[in-house]
């Protein structure tokens, strides 16, 4: 987005001679017992020196926003509300506002707690002002305005100036004495303030009746009267004016500032005329505008005039026109000709650029219709503004490009297939590329630069395709890209290797994956391209946990946080992709503190960066993680929430592991049925051959058989155990390997085959030694522990023993105890009672005197639960019991 | 127009008036500022402004 000029946030300055208002003043004092002050009078009477007077006399820190019509969206609103706010809580909404600098809105929700949580505690008084408040209507801002008054504490004061009264609940507010307000009444001068106004502001003496008469005329209108100040400052005589005001002058604002204009020599007029145009004005940009070298002096010299021109800083270098007049300049130049005001825009244009103000250039070459200087600026800046500027701003000054001339201009066209590409509006990007496979067909045969074009073209396309999945054709692209342009452009290199190496991470191929991420990571950072370092880091990150290079994982990541935290510009939120995979990796090694830690900061950032896939896979790690505290609910809440962000739109890579954890948790609240009907619906069954996508969901079915009592078409399963162990070993893939290696062993284990259940034990603790992977074991450590009893594998006791006093992982329930599930073998009431009594501690004896029965009954009952349990002692069934949820 | 809605935004002492298919809001105490900001939230709601008349001190007496 353009640049927040300091101008923005800048109270402006007292005149030296301004008329006190007390009796107005001392209404403002008031409003520190309101939750609003609100200043609503049309322009010119007065409201931004009365409050500028107002902070000037009492003590409480000051904070300004100056409102204007592009601040209608709510990025530039709520950006800089932050950096506002910022001057005071250096810290204030950090993340939020690297959020708004890429040009991304959270949820509105999510906004206002961010926005206004921090404020809640703030133990310092202050007061901000929003002016010009009557450019807001959008509903989003609105709704924040009307919580904030709401909900900030009562030492934090809002003042809004307006021309119009804004879609707040004033009426509400009004009835519980929770506003003050000044309004055109209030602010219509006196005779007194008039005479004041006359005598000390304008240095004109008038007798009472005149300046009666004058503010009759004007009807206290602080602009009518400075107005017919400045008149009377020529030859008019008071009378006249008085009486040319009363002949029935319908427009006294025009009729007044042409009586000012005309009274000023030609070259000034001429200077006001021109330099209307700029919102800011300095004194290069008017020397620009009019040709002139001592636009210094002259603006000056206006400003000691009283002319309607407000100096904005303290050394006399920014100046802006009041609003008033500035529209009354801007209509009388208008009259001089479509010509001549095109030609301004053009200068203005130019002093704007001239100053590295390319954003703020683009309206005035809009409004001069020089489409090739707009589309120049675009071609060049586009990258930076996608990633920067508000998209419906963006999009505006598109619109205002007639199509013929966009679709002309290869370069700005794939600058809005970037663009859409990361807006996700895939359909219009297809129109794109279909517009430039025409345009490129044309461009035969191939200069330097239509290469370029080709290259990008297939780039861009290369990442369309890899984030529909379809790596074969999005890596045949890339590489196409690559080989066309040999590295002459980075942008467009590093972004070729990023599509080339996600599209080789999807289709397995770790090396040549691993080494164009690698690229990616490096040209990206070179060239200070924050957003693609981040996605190929991910990627990067991501692949290595798949290949059990823990520890690349951990430095890769880790390397990129610490480069791009400490990026003087700040880091786009997008980073919390990189956090998430961090996660995951102290997941692996069972470092839960650390895990949560960077999976819910990585889930914080998905969230208001709105980066889908990364918020699928860190709420994914969450849920393991609450899965292995045993949180069952939190666990449920967080896979909601995964599944919720994946609906909006992600790559189809983050889903295995989130059907995987869903299945997982349907296993430990031992619903069977769920676990197995949500295995099935991925469309990936135990037969499926195994693939990159499909291994996370063929080890859910390994999952599933080990808690099944009775491993159906078993042989089935001991063949996806033998097919999965060979697919990873063939593609090193470990942390697969790993996997199975473990459920195999169990299943074996379960089998009898004690052999080949140790082999694949011992095999997966080297393995695990070896690349640093803990949590695996510690899943699956209430089967794994029966084991051990059986035979010894020390390193593994060891692991689990020292790993489970970090935390622990729950077992998995049998499924609840049903008529239809024990199949006829329910526990009967007396049964119940029974088991009961013994889980409290009661002999034999004891319960038969308890029950009133004999010892021979009570036997009699415990065989019977022995046999239904399938036990064979007390501890065992009172266990059992307790593990069906049955005591 | 909800009426809940009418009154956190309207000030007070208005009338509501529902007749042939029209709503009439009558005895709108406002100034300039006022009436901008209502009308213009009006025409953000989608609400078509038919008519807006300056009702005078003798009127609303009668």
């Amino acid at each position: 987005m353009p640049p927040l000029v300091w101008t923005k946030f800048k109270i402006p300055p007292l005149r030296a001679k301004s008329v006190l208002r007390p009796r107005l003043l001392e209404k403002l004092n008031r409003g520190l017992d309101s939750r609003l002050i609100l200043i609503s009078a049309p322009a010119g009477f007065g409201k931004t020196t009365l409050i500028v007077q107002w902070l000037q006399s009492q003590t409480l820190p000051a904070l300004w926003i100056s409102l204007e019509e592009t601040d209608y969206d709510p990025i530039r609103f709520f950006s800089a509300w932050i950096a506002c706010l910022q001057q005071i809580i250096p810290s204030y909404c950090e993340d939020l506002f690297q959020v708004l600098l890429s040009a991304q809105l959270p949820a509105s929700d999510l906004l206002t707690a961010e926005l206004i949580n921090p404020l809640i505690h703030l133990n310092q008084p202050a007061i901000l002002i929003l002016d010009d408040f009557q450019h807001i209507q959008n509903p989003v801002i609105l709704q924040f305005i009307q919580d904030a008054i709401a909900y900030l504490p009562s030492e934090f004061h809002l003042a809004i100036l307006t021309r119009e009264d804004p879609a707040l609940p004033l009426a509400r507010l009004r009835s519980r004495n929770e506003l003050v307000e000044i309004r055109t009444n209030d602010l219509r001068f006196e005779p007194l303030e008039s005479s004041l106004l006359f005598s000390d502001t304008l240095s004109i003496p008038l007798e009472l009746p005149m300046v009666m008469a004058l503010t009759e005329r004007t009807e206290g209108w602080a602009a009518g009267l400075q107005l017919a100040g400045l008149s009377l400052q020529g030859s008019v005589q008071p009378a006249d004016l008085i009486q040319d005001l009363s002949a029935g002058t319908r427009f006294m604002l025009n009729y007044l500032a042409e009586e000012v204009l005309n009274k000023q020599p030609q070259d000034i007029q001429d200077f006001l005329l021109k330099t209307s145009l700029l919102s800011t004005l300095n004194a290069e940009r008017c020397n620009l505008l009019t040709g002139r070298e001592d636009s210094a002096e002259l603006l000056e010299k206006l400003d000691k005039s009283n002319l309607f021109i407000q100096s904005l800083d303290e050394q006399y270098q920014y100046y802006r026109y009041h609003a008033l007049f500035a529209e009354l300049l801007r209509n009388r130049l208008n009259r001089q000709g479509e010509q001549e005001v095109r030609l301004l825009h053009l200068r203005a244009a130019q002093a704007l650029l001239a100053e590295g103000l390319e954003t703020e250039s683009l309206s005035h070459f809009l409004a001069a219709k020089d489409y090739s200087a707009v589309v120049e600026l675009l071609e060049n800046h586009i990258w930076e503004w996608i990633n920067h500027t508000p998209t419906a701003q963006l999009e505006e000054v598109l619109s205002q490009i007639p199509p013929e001339i966009q679709s002309s201009h290869p370069r700005l066209l794939m600058g809005l297939g970037w663009f859409y590409l990361l807006q996700g509006n895939f359909p219009r990007l297809t129109g794109i590329l279909q517009a430039l496979e025409n345009r490129l067909v044309e461009n035969q045969p191939l200069s330097e630069d239509s290469i370029l074009h080709r290259a990008e073209f297939l780039a861009l396309q290369a990442n369309f395709l890899q984030v529909q999945q379809k790596s074969d054709l999005a890596v045949q692209l890339a590489r196409q890209s690559l080989a066309l342009m040999e590295r002459k452009n980075e942008r467009i290199a590093s972004l070729a290797y990023l599509a080339l190496g996600g599209g080789l991470r999807q289709m397995g191929n770790y090396e040549e994956a691993r080494t164009a991420l690698e690229n990616a990571i490096q040209i990206s950072r070179n060239r200070d391209d924050p957003v693609t370092d981040i996605l190929a880091v991910s990627h990067l990150t991501l692949m290595a946990l798949e290949y059990g290079q823990l520890e690349m994982a951990a430095s890769t990541a880790q390397a990129a946080i610490q480069h791009l935290e400490q990026r003087p510009h700040g880091y786009p939120a997008v980073l919390g992709a990189v956090y998430g995979a961090l996660g995951w990796v102290y997941y692996h090694r069972n470092q839960p503190e650390l895990a949560a830690q960077f999976l819910l900061r990585g889930i914080h950032l998905a969230k208001l960066s709105g980066h889908n896939a990364s918020a699928v896979y860190s709420l994914a790690g969450m849920a393991r993680l609450h899965l292995a505290q045993g949180d069952l609910n939190a666990a449920r809440q967080c896979l909601q929430q995964a599944e919720q962000f994946f609906q909006k739109g992600a790559p189809g890579w983050v889903l295995p592991e989130l059907i995987s954890c869903k299945s997982h948790l349907a296993l430990i609240e031992g619903n069977w049925v769920d676990a197995e009907s949500i295995l099935h619906a991925s469309g990936v069954t135990p037969i499926s051959p195994p693939t990159p996508y499909s291994e996370t969901l063929l080890v859910g079915w390994l999952k599933l058989a080990v808690l099944k009592e009775e491993i159906e078409a078993e042989q089935g399963i001991m063949e996806l155990v033998q097919r999965l162990l060979e697919f990873a070993r063939t593609s090193q893939r470990n942390y697969t390997l790993l996997q199975t290696l473990v459920l195999g062993a169990i299943l074996h284990f379960k089998k009898g085959e004690q052999t080949q259940a140790r082999h694949r034990l011992e095999e997966a603790v080297l393995l695990a030694a070896a690349s640093g992977y803990r949590s695996i074991f510690l899943e699956h450590q209430h089967v794994l522990l029966p084991i051990l009893r059986t035979f010894r594998i020390p390193a593994l006791e060891a692991l689990l023993h020292q790993a489970g006093e970090t935390q622990t992982f729950p077992s998995p329930q049998k499924p609840p105890v049903s008529d239809k599930n024990l199949n006829g073998i329910a526990l009967t009431e007396r049964e119940m009672e029974v088991l009961r009594l013994l889980a409290q501690g009661h002999t034999y004896n004891e319960i038969a005197e308890h029950l009133v029965v004999s010892l021979n009954t009570v036997r009699f009952h415990v065989k019977g639960i022995y046999g239904k349990l399938g036990v064979t002692k007390v501890n065992q069934a009172i266990a059992e019991a307790r593990r069906q949820g049955l005591i | 127009m909800e009426e809940e809605f009418l009154k956190d935004y309207c000030p007070s002492g208005f009338t509501l008036i529902y007749k042939n298919g029209r709503t009439t809001l009558a005895n709108l105490q406002t100034d300039q500022a006022g009436m901008l900001g209502l009308i213009r939230q009006f025409h953000n709601l989608g609400v078509t402004v038919l008519l807006v008349e300056l009702q005078s001190e003798m009127e609303k007496n009668q």
